[in-house]
């Protein structure tokens, strides 16, 4: 069950604080943790959340009263809400879009949940317009967990909207992090006015051998110390298949090569892609024979100082 | 032929209750777009988002013009440093994982 929040200890207030106490009170702890000036900072915009319900109770003159009466007992607040449903009240409708659709890991992006002009006016709420006028539906917020590997190509995905399943592509070599605005699958308009967006925010997991900067990958080889003295040839698994390596003689552990166009896609530019920087790890052979020892022993004599 | 790409100010003003000389100076501070047709002001639709956001840093937050021009500058860089952040935190993920090689010294195939 969930826990009783002293709004007013939220708003640093007492209960016997003014609207404007209150007003003054939700501006200023708005103007340190407003999401909108706490970009990508989940835990300021978990903080506003409850600063922006403790002002939507509280500034309301009908559920501050209700919020006075019950306090801790809040949850007889519902016998309360029948008792007036059966005389016909109405409630505020309070509260913004933060669900609608089903199937991503959770909400995010920046606004946090609001959305007003088109969740709440365009929803028909302001009553300020003529009821026939149409109206864009809200934009939605969502992310989209993928691996490293699911980035590299082009995708199809079936995303859940409103119980709707949509087909969208997902364009290769999309980054961490990276929003795209998908148009027209936000919430529907209202009176035959246009859907809303949704915002897809992707979280690409990278626990695979490369890492990813950019467009660029790098990663890290093992090469046997013979064919790092003598030079050879080694053949390395990329995320476009298999390459084949021409090793210098003498190769230097920790050396680093370049294969052009051997990384990762560039967003939305078809055919170009990043460099992969492979470094060498060379491995020193154990488990040595007497034979093989007395080799290197020999080997090492013939070292000049 | 009616558009759907763009909102009339006037419409905006009434429903978030801010004055119309509000989102002009918003557009003289070049913090908005505002297209006029036929002697009608309009945003478009795909600016919503960001005029909104400039909306409640006026209604929500008591901020002045000044304030809201100073914040969408600060917000920019503050922008830009998260990315140039996300790239070195990945860059130092190279170094974590025990590869300190430079990168000058490279060969390329």
């Amino acid at each position: 069950m969930a826990e009783f929040i002293d709004y007013y200890k939220v708003l640093g207030l007492t209960k016997d604080a003014t609207t404007d106490d209150i007003k003054k009170a939700y501006r200023k702890l708005a103007r340190k943790h407003h999401p909108d000036l706490n970009p990508n900072n989940p835990e300021a915009q978990r903080t506003f959340q409850q600063i922006n319900e403790a002002n939507e109770v509280l500034s309301d003159p009908e559920n501050r009263k209700k919020y006075d009466q019950y306090g801790e007992n809040w949850k007889h607040a519902e016998q309360f809400e029948q008792a007036r449903q059966q005389q016909g009240g109405r409630h505020g409708a309070g509260g913004s879009q933060t669900g609608g659709f089903e199937g991503f890991g959770g909400f995010g992006g920046e606004g946090g949940d609001y959305s007003e002009f088109f969740e709440q006016m365009f929803g028909g709420r302001g009553g300020q317009r003529e009821s026939q006028a149409r109206y864009r539906g809200g934009d939605y917020n969502a992310e989209l967990q993928m691996t490293l590997e699911d980035a590299y190509l082009t995708r199809q995905e079936v995303l859940t909207i409103d119980g709707k399943k949509v087909r969208i592509t997902i364009p290769a070599g999309v980054e961490d992090g990276q929003t795209i605005k998908l148009k027209g699958y936000g919430a529907p308009g209202a009176n035959g006015g246009p859907a809303g967006d949704l915002y897809l925010k992707f979280v690409v997991h990278n626990n695979g051998p490369y890492k990813r900067v950019g467009n660029d990958l790098y990663k890290t080889v093992d090469l046997p110390l013979y064919t790092a003295l003598l030079g050879g040839e080694i053949v390395v698994d990329t995320l476009s298949g298999k390459l084949k390596l021409k090793v210098a003689p003498e190769t230097q552990n920790g050396t680093k090569i370049r294969a052009r166009g051997k990384g990762f896609p560039v967003y939305k530019q078809e055919g170009k892609f990043g460099d992969l920087y492979i470094t060498y790890n060379i491995l020193i052979p154990t488990g040595l024979t007497d034979e093989q020892k007395e080799l290197i022993k020999q080997l090492a004599g013939t070292q000049k100082p | 032929m009616e558009r759907t790409d763009l909102i009339l100010v006037n419409d905006f003003c009434v429903y978030h209750k801010v004055s119309y000389t509000f989102i002009t100076g918003l557009q003289e501070a070049g913090l908005v777009e505002i297209i006029t047709i036929e002697g009608e002001s309009f945003l478009p639709v795909d600016n919503i988002r960001d005029v909104e956001k400039l909306v409640r840093f006026h209604v929500d937050m008591d901020i002045n013009m000044a304030g809201i021009e100073a914040i969408s500058n600060l917000l920019r860089q503050i922008d830009e440093m998260q990315q140039n952040l996300h790239t070195l935190q990945q860059k130092l993920l190279l170094y974590e994982a025990g590869d300190e090689a430079a990168i000058d010294d490279t060969n390329t195939y």
